[in-house]
């Protein structure tokens, strides 16, 4: 492929990526939008204004959202990255088969999941609380933050460790300073891809939640079905920004060359 | 300094067909350098990791000064091993590599800094402390890696494979600075490597292990001309083996009788010696052989050759190697002091 062919083609995937978005944007600035007109007749910031009065249950949800998603992300890393580097490192017995079963919760659809898993939340307690949304967040979060980490520590040389134990260095002391600073770039991707699963998770903070657990998901499918645009809108964007700003900090890892900025070049 | 005392180790890998070490014993004197040699898989780079603390030894002891180190972890034992890729911290410059140790013991910063600059001047690297170790040449990496090792001054320096990732040129002069170094700090050595040559240069004694355990310790030059059994011979490139008898001084065997040197062992056994030791013509000790092939190797001529049921071969200059044709008869002389033999083989 040429360079001219391949930026067109890249102009055309981010379109086909922005465009659907733009009219969520144009509708949190709008006053009276309405067919056929192809702009708002008059723009307004009083959906925004709104959306952050004393009253409105946004900021709330924002920050119950951002919550629930670090605690969610971090407790995938915890959980995540021995078992990444269990996966990457070692053979054993057995491993194409939890290779498998982590698969699981990506397959299934995850009403499935939550109903299974409401049941036994129901029984310990665990429903209707954040604590019970965050636990229920590892099941999408943590097979990704396991499949990230798995593929950095099968690149990642464990005989540095040796290394730095003859040295001098205490298990702790090797912990801190040579395997995390080499996995470093691989646990900011998998905690970032964890933080945005969390972020947009829908299904499974309903289901566990019970309604009394709210984020923005909740309220943005809320307003979107009630119709109000402008508010649909306003969360449309507020759930966005974590997303662009994350995918501009991660793009040079992933693309390795910058691929979000530097595609179209 | 440190003596390090090896008694009779021995260590099974889980499902491997024969153990990685077998019985072995060594002794490595205060400020000696040992080169422990040996072919890939003998178990030698096993025997530095037991001896590191990396790995535990289903039986036996390891003994730093005649105390056993065995219940210690690596990072307490006074040995600092260099692993063979030199394992450089990516993350880390050349300085904070060299001075990792000093910062893990939690030195002062003024320490370290003033001794990893005298660790890098040491190996010739002083300008190159902020560089990246992705920036250096094989032989830098080789370099910063020792002295990321020396700045602990460790009561033991274990060396695996220090020049095995180098070219030709830069292994003479690595060989040199390392031998140099030694000398110089006086840290007892140990240092790993598959190469004759190499073992023969660094290593105050060289020991070599054959099978997970020591078939023969001693000069370079001993192990070389006096094996002590047939593996050890066959190792260092030994291919003449002629079975027969020893009675005062003189070998009975199928090629005649052959003068001994004084003190060669008496009754049955293997006489060999070395190919390149064989000179044509004739003299004390001659044969008469039937040359059966000749083999050009660069600076000398392999050749193979027949007499009385047996075959032996010789190496030699081209200028002496010109006369023999396969099927042309040939005089060789086994020179007496090369004659070694090896009782109850």
């Amino acid at each position: 492929m040429n360079g001219r062919l391949r930026a067109a083609l890249g102009l055309a995937l981010i379109a086909a990526l922005v465009a659907p978005l733009v009219p969520l944007g144009l509708w949190s600035v709008a006053r009276g939008w309405f067919y056929p007109q192809i702009l708002p007749a008059t723009w307004t910031l009083e959906p925004w204004a709104r959306a952050f009065a004393p009253r409105s249950d946004i900021p709330g949800a924002l920050m119950t959202t951002t919550l629930i998603a670090l605690a969610a992300s971090a407790l995938a890393l915890a959980l995540g990255i021995p078992a990444g580097r269990a996966l990457g490192l070692y053979r054993f017995r057995g491993k194409a088969l939890v290779e498998l079963a982590l698969l699981a919760p990506v397959i299934v659809p995850g009403i499935a999941v939550g109903l299974g898993i409401h049941g036994v939340f129901l029984r310990l307690g665990l429903t209707n609380s954040a604590l019970g949304v965050v636990l229920v967040h590892l099941v999408p979060t943590l097979p990704y933050v396991i499949f990230v980490m798995s593929g950095v520590f099968s690149n990642y040389d464990a005989e540095a460790e040796a290394q730095a134990r003859s040295l001098g260095a205490r298990p702790l002391q090797v912990l801190w300073h040579v395997m995390l600073p080499a996995i470093a770039p691989g646990v900011m991707v998998a905690g970032l891809f964890a933080f945005l699963v969390s972020w947009s998770q829908y299904i499974l903070t309903l289901t566990i939640g019970g309604g009394r657990v709210v984020t923005l998901p909740l309220l943005l499918y809320a307003q979107a079905g009630a119709g109000r645009n402008d508010q649909a809108g306003v969360l449309a964007m507020l759930s966005l920004a974590p997303g662009l700003v994350i995918l501009a900090l991660v793009a040079r890892q992933i693309g390795g060359r910058g691929m979000a900025f530097g595609g179209t070049r | 300094m440190t003596r390090l005392t090896l008694d009779n180790l021995d260590l099974h890998h889980a499902g491997a067909a024969r153990p990685a070490l077998s019985n072995l014993s060594l002794d490595v004197a205060d400020g000696e350098m040992v080169a422990l040699l040996g072919p890939s898989g003998c178990g030698k780079t096993t025997a530095l990791r037991v001896i590191a603390g990396l790995i535990a030894p289903d039986a036996g002891a390891v003994r730093f000064d005649g105390r056993s180190v065995l219940h210690l972890p690596p990072e307490r034992r006074e040995a600092v091993l260099v692993f063979q890729s030199g394992q450089l911290f990516a993350h880390m410059d050349v300085a904070a590599n060299v001075g990792f140790g000093l910062r893990m013991q939690r030195r002062p910063r003024r320490e370290i800094a003033d001794r990893v600059a005298e660790a890098l001047a040491q190996v010739q690297l002083d300008d190159l402390g902020h560089r990246k170790p992705h920036e250096l040449s094989g032989g830098q990496r080789q370099r910063v890696a020792l002295a990321r090792a020396l700045v602990l001054k460790p009561g033991l320096l274990l060396l695996d494979e220090p020049l095995s990732s180098l070219d030709a040129h830069l292994r003479t002069e690595m060989r040199a600075l390392i031998r140099r170094l030694q000398r110089e700090t006086g840290i007892t050595t140990l240092v790993v490597t598959h190469d004759q040559e190499e073992a023969a240069v660094l290593g105050d004694r060289v020991a070599l292990m054959l099978g997970g355990r020591i078939h023969q310790i001693g000069a370079g030059a001993a192990l070389w001309n006096r094996p002590a059994d047939l593996d050890v011979a066959r190792f260092f490139g030994g291919c003449n083996f002629i079975p027969g008898t020893s009675t005062g001084g003189v070998f009975d065997c199928a090629l005649g009788r052959l003068a001994l040197p004084d003190g060669a062992p008496e009754g049955q056994g293997c006489l060999t010696l070395r190919p390149e030791a064989i000179e044509p013509g004739p003299g004390e000790n001659a044969v008469v052989m039937r040359v059966t092939e000749t083999r050009f190797e660069g600076l000398l001529t392999r050749i193979g050759a027949e007499a009385g049921g047996l075959r032996l071969e010789a190496l030699m200059r081209a200028g002496a190697a010109r006369s023999a044709r396969p099927g042309a008869e040939t005089l060789w002389r086994l020179p007496r002091e090369a004659l070694w033999v090896l009782p109850g083989v």
